[in-house]
């Protein structure tokens, strides 16, 4: 369970948000929504602990994630406008190795089947750098798949994607419901989770 | 603690396997210390009494300004891709990836430099203990240049024109360690002991295991908001 309370956030002088409270709780889904700058890739920077709040506090099952620190870390799993993926390494490799830098072993049939359910079948050895804008996109979503962290933060997941792809997505993203996951996540185009109704974040530009 | 080693050996495979797909990048350090090293017996003449004299001296500034050279991609090719933000998720505390980072620093582009050393020691006619004993100063103090040239590394992480600012920043902070450094290979061809001096390196890089990465990491989390 994911608890904010009077949340407040700037970028050098600029009050990005403030007062800004909310609950997660397991099953649940919420979308952040804004205009272009007005703070939504800052506020799920600010939950993953890259920025430090001006104001207010962020609890994870009832603790401060500042205190929680590495504890709180394994709980969760970050995906930002960059795709966090090595242009030279395959995207087999680069599965891997983000799965043991999160702590997790992850096997080589595991992983391709994952590769291959993101639709990268046959493309799995080749380096990523070959691949296109959207399949690249894939190759880091697939993340989505061998992790067990409790909590998803994704900004922007559908950049890039086709209509498969995000169709995929809603579908991933009603298993992990199901599993009693949660997910944040922010979005300009329209995704629908069959059976389960998304809680809306709306920030307003000040 | 067996995670915290996994992490850590997870690290340094990663960048050990993308500096060998980026060869270049090692290959332009390597070839810089060359170039320099061979450039002073040219510029200053072939007396031998002379290049023996100079040549702890300049094998080590040749060392200190190669190891800069490799330094500003340390985090931010990472930090471009948006990798860096995962390894601050990561499980371990992040002075782990931080040390694996700097020990697979350290393999690619210090010591190339220590096993080229005795070819160029050839140049400037060293004697063979000489040789011997650069080669051990040079062994204990490059891995320090890779961990205080991190804490440069993160603090200029993102900046514009970080390059320069990293060299004026950690370079002072190098000067112990060239000045025992090439102590020692003076000491050693003097006929004294050199012993005093490589303690003094060993124990510099015994701090610097120790307390670089954390700092390296506070410096991080800073650079990254």
């Amino acid at each position: 369970m994911l608890e904010v309370s009077n949340l407040a956030c700037s970028r050098g002088d600029h009050r990005l948000f403030s007062g800004l409270g909310f609950a997660l709780s397991p099953g649940q889904i919420m979308q952040v929504q804004g205009e272009n700058g007005s703070g939504k890739t800052s506020l799920l920077r600010t939950l993953c602990g890259f920025i430090q709040p001006d104001e207010g506090r962020i609890a994870w099952e009832g603790k401060d994630v500042g205190e929680l620190a590495e504890a709180y870390f394994s709980r969760v799993l970050y995906l930002g406008h960059l795709n966090a993926i090595k242009d030279e390494l395959s995207a087999l490799e680069n599965l891997k190795i983000s799965a043991a830098v999160s702590g997790m072993e992850l096997g080589e049939s595991a992983a391709i089947s994952a590769l291959r359910r993101m639709g990268l079948k046959g493309r799995e050895r080749l380096p990523v750098k070959v691949l296109s804008q959207g399949q690249r996109r894939r190759a880091a979503l697939a993340r989505l798949l061998v992790s067990d962290a409790a909590l998803w933060i994704l900004d922007e997941p559908l950049a890039a994607l086709d209509v498969n792809a995000v169709s995929l997505i809603e579908e991933l993203f009603g298993e992990h419901l199901a599993r009693q996951g949660m997910v944040i996540f922010t979005t300009h185009q329209p995704l629908l989770v069959a059976g389960a109704e998304t809680i809306c974040l709306s920030l307003s530009a000040p | 603690m067996n995670k915290i080693l996994w992490l850590f050996f997870v690290v340094v495979r990663r960048d050990l396997i993308l500096a060998m797909r980026r060869r270049a990048d090692v290959l332009t350090t390597l070839i810089f210390f060359v170039m320099v090293v061979s450039l002073f017996p040219l510029g200053v003449g072939p007396e031998p009494e002379m290049l023996r004299k100079m040549a702890p001296g300049v094998l080590w500034v040749s060392a200190l300004l190669a190891s800069m050279l490799s330094l500003g991609r340390l985090f931010s090719a990472d930090h471009l891709d948006g990798t860096l933000e995962q390894m601050l998720l990561a499980p371990q505390p992040l002075s782990v990836v931080v040390l694996g980072k700097m020990v697979a620093h350290w393999m690619v582009s210090g010591l190339p430099l220590v096993l080229m050393t005795p070819v160029l020691g050839l140049q400037f006619d060293m004697p063979l203990e000489a040789v011997g004993v650069l080669m051990l100063s040079l062994l204990l103090g490059t891995p320090v240049l890779s961990m205080i040239g991190a804490i440069g590394a993160a603090l200029t992480l993102g900046l514009r024109g970080g390059g320069v600012l990293l060299s004026l920043l950690v370079l002072p902070l190098c000067i112990p360690v060239l000045i025992f450094g090439t102590g020692a290979v003076g000491a050693a061809t003097s006929g004294m002991g050199f012993s005093s001096h490589l303690s003094l390196l060993g124990a510099l890089l015994v701090l610097a295991v120790a307390f670089t990465p954390w700092v390296a990491a506070q410096a991080l989390r800073i650079s990254m908001e």
